[in-house]
Parts: C-alpha cells; sequence; structure tokens
C-alpha cells in the first residue's frame, strides 16, 4: 500500500513537473486514419473481385467502406477483415495454442489490405489469412 | 514484467521522472557542456544538439559482444534516422566530444556509423554528438548480416538489435511525462524476450507487406504490426509528436522477438509499396491468393 502512495505521489509530482515544462510543437500528422472499424468480408469474395487498377468507388461498391490509412505520400492501405469462416480457422485443432502473430481481436482473423496508389487506383492487394498454430518441437 | 524488488523501482522511478522533468526544463542539454574548452578540433557547435552517451552506448556495445551469437556474422553499426520532416539527413558530421577530447566520427551515405572504443571518452562521459538539433534525429543499431537479398531481414539481427538499442538507449522520444515513462520500462533487461515487444523498425521504403519464413513455415504479419500499430490504435494519430517514428510512420514494423518458435535464421521479407508500382496509374499484377502480393 505504501509503494502505491509512492507511486502515485512520485506520478503526480512529475506530471505536473513535466507538463508545465515541456514543450510540444505540434507536428502535422503523417498519417491519418478513418474512424470506421475494420469491415469484415467472406474470405471467398476477396480474390477475383478486387483487381489493380480499380477505383475507390469500385472497391467500396464491391466490399464497402472499411478503416483507411491515409499517409501524406498519398498512398493509402485499406483494411479488411476476413469472416471467421476462413479455412485456416476451420483447420485448427479444439483447444490449439495460438501463435504470436495471432493475437485475439480483429488481428486474430485473416485480413485483406488493399494498397491505393496516390492515382487513387488499386496499386496491390494481399490475403493473410489466420495463421495455423504452432508446429510440434518448436524451440 | 517481472519487478523483483517494489520499493527500488518505485525510487528508481521517481528518480528517473524527476531527473527526465528537469533535463526538459533546461533548453542547454547537458549542464556544463557549454563551459568545456576544447581543443583545436572542428566541432560544429550546436546551442541544442541531439546527443548521446558515450558510456551509454559503450555499455550497448559490451552487450553486442555478450549477445553476438545471436547474429554471429554481423558487425554493429548504429543509424541516424530523420524526427523532423524537415531534418536535413545529408552531410552529417558526428564526433565523440569529452572535456579533452573530440574524435570525428565517418558517417557513410546511409547515415550508418561504428563507434570506435576510447577508454578516455568513458572516463570523461563523453557524448557522442551530431550536428544536428535536438528532437531533428533518432538513433538506431543496425545489425545486418552479410549477403541478405536486399529486400530481406534476419530475426537474430533485430533480437540483437533491440537488445543493444535499448541497452544504449538510443530512442529519441520528446521529453513527455508517457515517453519518460515508456524509455523506463522498455530500458528494463529481457524487454527484447517478452512476447509482445513494442520495438519499432525502420524499413528503407515505405511498406505494403512483411513477411515471415523459416523452412516451411510462412506467415504475413498482421496489419497491426505494421504502421507503429496505427490500425490498432487509430487514436496514436494524435500522440505521433511523442513516437520517434513520427515522420517515418508507413516504414515501420514490429517483428516477434520474443517468439521463439521463429528461429534467429528465420528470414523477413518486407515488401515496399512502390515495389512494381507506377504511383502515376497504380498499375501492378493482381493479387494471388496465396498471402502474397505481386
Amino acid at each position: 500500500m505504501k509503494a502505491l502512495v509512492r507511486i502515485g505521489v512520485a506520478l503526480a509530482l512529475s506530471a505536473c513537473m513535466a507538463g508545465c515544462v515541456t514543450p510540444r510543437a505540434p507536428t502535422v500528422p503523417t498519417a491519418t486514419v478513418t474512424p470506421l472499424r475494420t469491415n469484415e468480408i467472406p474470405a471467398s469474395r476477396v480474390g477475383e473481385t478486387v483487381a489493380v487498377g480499380k477505383t475507390k468507388a469500385d472497391v467500396i461498391a464491391t466490399l464497402g467502406e472499411t478503416l483507411v490509412i491515409s499517409f501524406d505520400s498519398g498512398f493509402e492501405v485499406w483494411v479488411y477483415r476476413l469472416a471467421s469462416d476462413a479455412p485456416a480457422k476451420a483447420a485448427r485443432p479444439q483447444g490449439a495454442a495460438r501463435t504470436s502473430l495471432e493475437k485475439p481481436g480483429p488481428a486474430a482473423a485473416g485480413e485483406f489490405v488493399v494498397l491505393f496508389a496516390p492515382s487513387g487506383l488499386v496499386a496491390k492487394t494481399r490475403i493473410r489469412l489466420a495463421p495455423l498454430p504452432k508446429e510440434e518441437g518448436a524451440r | 514484467m517481472k519487478l523483483a524488488c517494489p520499493s527500488n523501482v518505485v525510487t528508481k522511478f521517481a528518480i528517473m521522472l524527476a531527473c527526465g522533468a528537469v533535463h526538459a526544463a533546461d533548453p542547454q542539454g547537458k549542464p556544463g557542456a557549454a563551459a568545456t574548452v576544447l581543443p583545436p578540433v572542428q566541432v560544429e557547435a550546436l546551442r541544442d544538439p541531439v546527443e548521446k552517451s558515450y558510456r551509454q552506448i559503450a555499455r550497448g556495445m559490451d552487450l553486442f559482444e555478450q549477445k553476438h551469437s545471436l547474429a554471429p556474422n554481423a558487425s554493429l553499426r548504429f543509424k541516424l534516422l530523420p524526427l523532423k520532416r524537415d531534418t536535413n539527413m545529408q552531410g552529417i558530421a558526428l564526433s565523440i566530444v569529452g572535456d579533452t577530447i573530440a574524435i570525428p566520427v565517418p558517417v557513410a551515405s546511409d547515415n550508418t556509423f561504428a563507434l570506435e572504443r576510447s577508454q578516455r571518452a568513458l572516463d570523461e562521459d563523453a557524448l557522442v554528438v551530431p550536428n544536428r538539433r535536438t528532437r531533428s534525429m533518432t538513433w538506431r543499431t543496425d545489425i545486418r548480416t552479410p549477403g541478405l537479398p536486399p529486400n530481406a531481414r534476419r530475426l537474430g539481427d533485430l533480437r540483437l538489435e533491440c537488445i543493444v538499442g535499448m541497452e544504449a538507449d538510443l530512442i529519441s522520444r520528446a521529453r513527455s511525462f508517457l515517453g519518460q515513462i515508456a524509455n523506463f520500462l522498455m530500458r528494463m533487461r529481457g524487454y527484447c524476450d517478452q512476447s509482445e515487444v513494442r520495438y519499432l523498425f525502420f524499413a528503407e521504403r515505405p511498406l505494403f507487406s512483411v513477411t515471415l519464413t523459416a523452412g516451411a513455415r510462412r506467415e504475413i504479419l498482421p496489419i497491426d504490426e505494421l504502421y507503429a500499430g496505427i490500425s490498432r490504435d487509430p487514436s496514436m494519430t494524435d500522440d505521433l509528436d511523442y513516437c520517434d517514428c513520427q515522420v517515418l510512420l508507413d516504414r515501420t514494423y514490429y517483428a516477434p522477438l520474443g517468439d521463439f518458435s521463429w528461429p534467429d535464421d528465420t528470414l523477413i521479407e518486407l515488401e515496399y509499396m512502390d515495389d512494381g508500382v507506377s504511383p502515376a496509374a497504380g498499375a501492378a499484377p493482381a493479387a494471388v491468393p496465396d498471402g502474397r502480393s505481386r
């Protein structure tokens, strides 16, 4: 309990001191993120439906709006989450451990990522299926 | 994170925070530095340089030797990276500056450099000083096994980069309250072995995808492990001023350093946004459903 009090006092004092003297010159952000959550789509729909050269309107019409990361370079990354009926999940044995790349929440699912070039056209896409469990005998 | 002695930690924590706050209040940087009389060596003086402790970096160099088995064929270099949009990264001059010494350090065209061992620099608690202002650059270790493809890194190299980088105290965060806390927690020994390590790596160019390969095992990093995790926590765009990734966000990624199911020889393939892409037309071959883009 004493330790907690000391932590609290130290934090309050330091916050005060640091807050009073730390200069913060705001800079223009190098990236912005839309407030939208990642849209969930069926894994079966992504392969053929979004081709390189498509426009943003095309992609929205096909897959809907989703979370967008816009960089000041003009590139945009659109992130879709694959519905949980993806084959990789079906293949996982019950109770199997997750890998470090497979965290609970959205990252645990597969994802479909679309890259828009500064021209506003699809430049690349990639699919990440939810990974399989660790192999036996791993270090 | 294991804390063996809470009361000790509390004391260190309070001292660190108080020191951080006082340091932030001193725009001149290290007290006493201005009064130092240097021998006639060409050092471009700056009012508020971005400097690092030679002793601290030397501790990182020692740790590199101890942990060299993680990257047995690699040598230790350091790298300077821009922290601001307008930082001039051309022609950086770097020196080890003590009370009576000033040792020029050659900086390569890719802004990497190696530091020599100097007992005098240690004795004089020297600083490693580039001719750039504070909060204009950040630092990283640069440990590369020779012979890898240009778009690939090796996980053992990255593990060692993290261990040495944290020990050498290279990350240049803004002197904020939260930044001080983050630095304190990250500099604890063993941080780089934890299951979720938030040590940012910087690619050469903006990234689209990062793929790990070890034998037949192949996995793409989730989007949350790219761009400093901005997709997981979009509100962090408000805090970019406190991240040393603020102008290189699109080049950043986290690696699974503490997941030892990935061996040190794991290859990390970096696919860049502009690989095979004409920015004007956005033309590139279509994706294939095996997890890789073309």
